[in-house]
């Protein structure tokens, strides 16, 4: 019977086999980090555009009450000291109020 | 839903904008007559309310030097609204600080303009308004049936935001049977209409004008105060505003820049706002049982849900 004794792997294959395991861990890390610099650029936009939304004023549900309004003609009279305007609508027309 | 004509005026009034929208046709008949029947009668108003005219009713009854003046109904009617705030407010809201106003150099609708952030910066502490402790409103009576307010000679009364307040009510009562309708007496609001259809009610920012929140009201009150406009630069190097503190007859810094309330009528918000806005932080929101805005120095803001009828 014959022992069968491993052979020695030479240095040069391990570097090799080093090399390969390095450059695969560079390519699954780039991976990763183009993978989140894509996730998080996708949540800022939309994030962003949400704000923009809502610091403007324009909240969509409360623009959902407006659309309602349908205003099919406005016509505006503007006179010195008066503007006078008519509008056809279903929903009245919006007022604001500051300090007078 | 159906489609129908809304008819709408703006126009210049009480040393800012007023208006008129109308829907459909009621007791001041088509909405055109109504708009142009509450610009009439608001600007009628503003001659005999405006205390920067010495010729106005307000005008020459605070000049009067009897203690018991014949006045017409209607400025019964204001001078009971106005002493009727301080009785509610335990005298936070005080229509007798016209001539410490005056004092401090509010004689004109054309005084320089203060920036709100410069006013603020000038001036560092702030501090909650309390009652006068002299409480001169206390001594106006009003007769009603008789039409004679009865006062100190020398208490004067200054129409302010509560003669706005009344005004948009009593407008109101005209409007009472259209489809829709909203009264804008320089940013006192009152809504209604017999359609219960809801309408948009924006609350602008003092700091950058951008819209803060908005409701959807179908009826009531909307009144806002506050001290972004109307500030100007004292002779002392100070900023001064129109929103005095009862105690000390100097203008209130109380950490809050604006109130705007809700209530079943302008009147009683118009008194919440002030209120609120007098009161400061600490208290502000108890004055706002019905909704509204509070804002702040910093430019932050609290919205208080409202429980009036909405769309």
């Amino acid at each position: 019977m014959t022992d069968h004794q491993p052979q020695p792997i030479p240095e040069d294959r391990k570097a090799e086999a080093r090399r390969r395991l390095a450059a695969a861990r560079r390519r699954t890390r780039a991976l990763r980090r183009r993978v989140a610099a894509g996730a998080a650029a996708v949540f800022m936009a939309l994030f962003a555009t949400v704000y923009v939304q809502m610091a403007s004023g324009n909240d969509p549900v409360l623009t959902a009450f407006s659309a309602r309004s349908g205003v099919a003609v406005v016509t505006t009279t503007k006179q010195t000291t008066a503007t006078t305007t008519s509008s056809s609508s279903s929903v009245p027309a919006p007022v604001t109020t500051s300090q007078s | 839903m159906t489609t129908q004509t809304e008819v709408a005026q703006t126009f210049a009034c009480f040393g800012s904008t007023c208006g008129a929208h109308v829907m459909g046709e009621g007791p001041a008949g088509d909405p055109a007559d109504a708009v142009a029947a509450v610009r009439r009668r608001l600007l009628d108003w503003h001659g005999r309310f405006t205390r920067f005219s010495p010729s106005s009713e307000l005008s020459v009854l605070n000049d009067d030097r009897r203690a018991e003046v014949a006045v017409t109904p209607f400025m019964a009617r204001f001078v009971e609204a106005a002493v009727g705030a301080a009785y509610e407010t335990g005298g936070l809201v005080d229509p007798t600080l016209l001539r410490p106003l005056e004092d401090l150099g509010y004689r004109g609708e054309s005084a320089a303009p203060l920036s709100l952030d410069l006013a603020l910066r000038l001036t560092p502490v702030r501090a909650p308004a309390a009652p006068a402790a002299r409480a001169a409103w206390r001594d106006v009576v009003v007769d009603r049936e008789r039409s004679t307010v009865t006062r100190p000679p020398g208490v004067a009364l200054d129409s302010g935001g509560i003669a706005k307040g009344l005004f948009a009510d009593v407008l109101a009562e005209d409007l009472d049977g259209c489809d829709a309708f909203a009264v804008d007496c320089g940013g006192d609001l009152r809504l209604g209409g017999v359609a219960g259809r809801g309408r948009e009610v924006r609350v602008e920012s003092p700091h950058d004008g951008r819209i803060l929140h908005t409701y959807a009201l179908v009826a009531g009150g909307v009144a806002t105060s506050g001290i972004g406009r109307r500030s100007w630069l004292g002779t002392d190097g100070r900023a001064k505003h129109h929103l005095l503190n009862p105690a000390t007859g100097r203008p209130a810094f109380t950490g809050i820049v604006q109130v705007t309330a809700l209530a079943p009528t302008a009147l009683r918000a118009e008194i919440r706002a002030k209120a609120a806005l007098l009161t400061g932080p600490a208290g502000a929101r108890r004055w706002l049982p019905d909704g509204g805005v509070v804002v702040y120095d910093d430019g932050a803001f609290d919205v208080v849900r409202s429980t009036l009828l909405t769309d």
